[in-house]
């Protein structure tokens, strides 16, 4: 895939991104990414955004994350500064292929998407047991 | 014709006018992109009759973890995100977040402590303010003679 923004790490939407539709103010989720050796743990920021209005998904390679928020005027209340529109969070990430897919899970609360993604047992680090020789007699 | 595309292609300021176009492009892309990892646009401030709310974009803490402090029409906010576990230890790839979060908003008035709510819903943190009723205009009655 040639539009990673970071090698291997980071790629662009898709869908063409964010910008498409102008109905949303376009959001790029802040993102930490660590690896351990059982898997990947993603936490994107995504203020707003409830259970029912976020998307992950994996398609190929390229794991998408998508989250919408929408207006919540107070009523009664005039707007008196700041940005009121909903906001649209997308960010797209390339994982290698060594990742068992039917055990990513997704986690939203307070905001915050967490993704784990674990690594496919034959990927994972494998401890191998070092047989001492036969011991040898004079 | 020919005369168009000689006074085009001998233009010696067609190729600086490119380039200047360029370089705005690239400095308003720049710009909005700073403007959104600033923190510029996550608040936003509605007002009523003697009262207002402010929202703060503070996602991944725990509503004990937000301190919310009024002291006159200065509002503050701070928040501490939980220490991570060990299940985040191994090689980190990004690292964008920030576990602290401090935020002061001055406000149209002075607010009173005692009235104040504030709520935390999907990492959104809405304050309400109001302010003291000594401080709101009175209405004076007039009296016919």
């Amino acid at each position: 895939m040639s539009n990673c923004e970071v090698q291997n790490v980071e790629c662009q939407p898709q869908s063409g991104g964010v910008e498409a539709n102008p109905t949303y103010l376009a959001s790029r989720p802040a993102v930490d990414l660590h690896e351990s050796q059982e898997g990947w743990l993603l936490r994107a920021e995504m203020p707003g955004v409830d259970e029912n209005h976020v998307e992950v998904t994996l398609e190929r390679q390229v794991l998408t994350i998508v989250g919408t928020t929408s207006v919540r005027d107070p009523a009664g209340y005039d707007r008196q500064y700041g940005e009121f529109r909903a906001r649209r969070y997308e960010r797209s990430f390339r994982v290698p292929v060594e990742i068992d897919r039917d055990r990513i899970e997704a986690e939203m609360r307070h905001g915050l998407l967490t993704v784990r993604i674990p690594k496919a047992a034959a990927a994972q680090p494998t401890r191998v047991v070092v047989k001492g020789g036969p011991v040898a007699t004079e | 014709m020919l005369a168009n595309r000689l006074s085009s292609s001998l233009d010696p300021l067609k190729a600086l006018r490119a380039f200047e176009q360029q370089l705005n492009q690239q400095f308003a892309d720049w710009l909005q992109s700073a403007s959104a990892r600033s923190g510029q646009g996550d608040f936003r401030m509605w007002t009523g009759d003697g009262s207002a709310v402010v929202e703060f974009d503070l996602p991944g803490f725990t509503p004990a973890a937000i301190d919310v402090a009024v002291h006159k029409n200065l509002l503050t906010i701070a928040a501490l995100q939980e220490p991570v576990g060990t299940a985040d230890a191994g090689e980190v790839h990004l690292h964008e977040r920030s576990p602290v979060a401090r935020r002061e908003f001055r406000l149209p008035f002075d607010a009173a402590p005692e009235r104040t709510e504030a709520e935390y819903r999907d990492g959104v943190l809405r304050v309400t303010l109001h302010q003291p009723e000594a401080h709101r205009p009175a209405k004076i009655v007039v009296k016919g003679l």
